[in-house]
């Protein structure tokens, strides 16, 4: 790769991040895409947004056309969610103004919510058992026999 | 969502009343202390029923306050049932009890056992082993300390996490292992009362067809009995109790300061006893999203349900159980890790003519070093207590194959027993990062036990019995 080519990467590259950056500025909820194998995850924001007339809602669509649940905000500004089956999820802070007028702060974040294989857990567990076996048959057998030894 | 639930004067006021209550009952236990015996083992004469409420009360720590309800949030069922999983344990621990005591009637720590029966290059990786785990522990404890204080009453993380390793480091300080115990009997039936009575408000304000209800249609995954990571999870756990429990000298101790035949009966009885605190504890967390509660971080779920179950009066009674969960275990360590420093690394390799009140001040000076590095290593918050204490899985589960073969098999010697234990600490931590905490424990043993079963078909060691105890008595003698 020639140095003049090489410069011009570094400085597309570079004015990306930045307007990246800025666009992540605007947003409040943190991080903006995510993904989660055990179905639990946290997501952040400015504590000051904190209050009673914000909440976080979730929905299955990019548009929030259905919100499937709406959270209360920790004060600590962060919040950790569990028990997602696989899928993918939006959230959004909300602010429901005094006059009730919605008004949303943001865009929205994913969280792609993938669970590891089954077969491969039940592979783990049978391992486990087999071993948890040979441990308590082991620690049994060595007690019984612990005179004579 | 309001959470705070005391007002800090309150909060800081039981932390007072409590903190000199604990000092003031060590520093006149430590009356009765007149030798190293005395101060390490409590004169190796503990009675039955101090016995079961110590191994008890020890076992009931943050792990079953506020971790149990975590990994029930994170895991749901099987995250609850894996936890009550660590009482087999204590239980499997009964019988090695017994043996220790007659292989070492005058043993002080687990790392005489290790070095010993193995040599220096197995102690010293068994050493490691121990400090991490220890100081991983003890960490957890202090960090549980904070976050406790912060999720009941608002007050800040540093302060509580402060406070609670100051006062356990004062009365641990003052009256040694009796002090331990004795506050780990009062601790227990506090922490039982507790947590009978938070679970019984619990069915009865909130309710079972509510909870199941709200969790099936908020986090269904929870009551999946096919949930892949917490099937995972579920034998990790067991493996990583037995670690943590065959290892540790906490448990070593308390095996060289129970009375003959009383380890076995004792430790038997509080797994027995344990084993449904979880499953109480952790419980309370599936109430969560009926109560409208989302915590901030997964470690706090269990607090802020009791507080809010409970209301004001409640949540000063869940800080008293927790805390004293917390104070039970944190001065059990204290104890238990200054004696392996002592008595390991500080007679066995810096000064080996130490005299009994050499290692006495030793000992002493210990306690008060672990709590200041504790301390400096709670400030940072790095990360939740379940991921913490499962990233020291990775170590103790290496553990647990060694010991049984140590306390029962002449063969395996002392190179393969190390390396069991390296091999098998690193490839959990290789599954720690690449798969998740929550299956650390579970690689790390399995490559600890191929280690050790080439070892034995490998070489005998035909290592002979009679030179523990002998070694004991030349040492006992010595101190």
């Amino acid at each position: 790769m020639s140095l003049k080519r090489w410069f011009a990467l570094v400085i597309i590259a570079g004015i990306s991040h930045f307007s990246c950056a800025a666009e992540g500025g605007e947003r409040a909820l943190l991080p903006v895409e995510q993904t989660s194998s055990e179905g639990y995850f946290t997501l952040k924001w400015d504590p000051s947004i904190s209050n009673n007339n914000t909440q976080l809602q979730m929905s299955l669509n990019r548009d929030f056309r259905q919100i499937l649940q709406s959270y209360p905000l920790p004060s600590e500004g962060k919040i950790t969610l569990s028990g997602y089956a696989t899928g993918d999820y939006y959230f959004r802070l909300h602010n429901l103004s005094p006059n009730h007028q919605p008004e949303n702060i943001q865009s929205h974040a994913l969280v792609k919510v993938s669970h590891r294989s089954l077969e491969s857990a039940i592979q783990l567990f049978i391992l486990g058992i087999l071993l948890f076996a040979g441990l308590v048959v082991c620690i049994f057998k060595f007690s019984k026999s612990e005179s004579s030894i | 969502m309001d959470i705070i639930q005391i007002p800090s004067v309150w909060a800081l006021a039981i932390l007072l009343v409590f903190g000199a209550l604990w000092v003031a009952f060590g520093w006149w236990l430590g009356k009765k202390n007149n030798s190293l015996d005395d101060f390490m083992l409590a004169g190796r004469n503990v009675g039955f029923a101090f016995a079961t409420a110590t191994a008890m009360a020890t076992w009931i720590t943050s792990n079953t306050t506020l971790v149990a309800p975590q990994l029930t949030y994170q895991f749901g069922i099987w995250g609850m049932v894996g936890y009550s999983m660590a009482a087999l344990g204590l239980i499997l621990f009964a019988p090695l009890a017994t043996r220790i005591k007659s292989l070492m009637p005058n043993g002080y720590t687990c790392g005489d056992f290790i070095r010993q029966r193995y040599g220096r290059f197995a102690w010293y990786v068994f050493l490691i082993v121990s400090m991490f785990y220890a100081f991983g522990w003890l960490v957890s404890l202090g960090m549980a300390g904070g976050i406790l204080l912060s999720a009941l009453s608002g007050i800040d993380y540093y302060i509580g996490m402060s406070a609670i390793l100051l006062i356990c480091v004062l009365y641990t300080l003052l009256g040694g292992l009796r002090a331990v115990i004795a506050t780990d009997f009062i601790q227990t039936i506090i922490i039982l009362l507790g947590v009978l009575w938070i679970a019984y408000v619990c069915l009865q304000d909130v309710g079972l067809e509510k909870i199941y209800s709200s969790v099936s249609h908020e986090s269904p995954e929870l009551l999946n009995l096919l949930f892949p990571a917490a099937i995972m999870f579920l034998f990790n756990n067991i493996f990583f109790g037995i670690g943590e429990i065959f290892h540790s000298n906490v448990w070593w101790s308390r095996a060289f300061a129970f009375k003959k035949d009383v380890g076995k009966k004792s430790f038997l009885l509080s797994g027995l006893l344990w084993f449904p605190i979880p499953i109480v504890t952790g419980f309370i967390a599936l109430s969560a999203p009926a109560l409208n509660i989302y915590p901030p971080t997964a470690d706090m779920i269990g607090p802020l349900v009791a507080a809010k179950l409970l209301g004001e009066i409640g949540a000063i009674f869940v800080f008293v159980v927790v805390f004293s969960a917390l104070a039970s275990s944190l001065d059990s360590l204290l104890a238990a890790t200054s004696d392996l420093l002592t008595k390991d690394i500080y007679k066995g390799l810096i000064n080996k003519k130490a005299s009994k009140q050499q290692l006495l001040r030793v000992s002493k000076i210990t306690i008060v070093s672990l709590g200041i590095v504790t301390w400096i290593l709670c400030l940072p918050r790095v990360t939740t207590l379940g991921e913490l204490l499962n990233f020291t899985g990775a170590f103790v589960a290496s553990t647990i194959w060694p010991i049984v073969f140590g306390l029962y098999q002449r063969r395996l010697n002392g190179l393969y027993a190390g390396l069991a234990m390296l091999i098998g600490t690193s490839l959990g931590l290789v599954g720690y990062f690449t798969i998740g905490f929550y299956v650390a424990a579970l690689i790390s043993c399995l490559f600890s036990l191929i280690i050790c079963l080439i070892g034995i078909w490998l070489k005998n060691a035909n290592f002979q019995w009679e030179n523990l105890n002998e070694s004991n008595k030349k040492q006992a003698g010595e101190m």
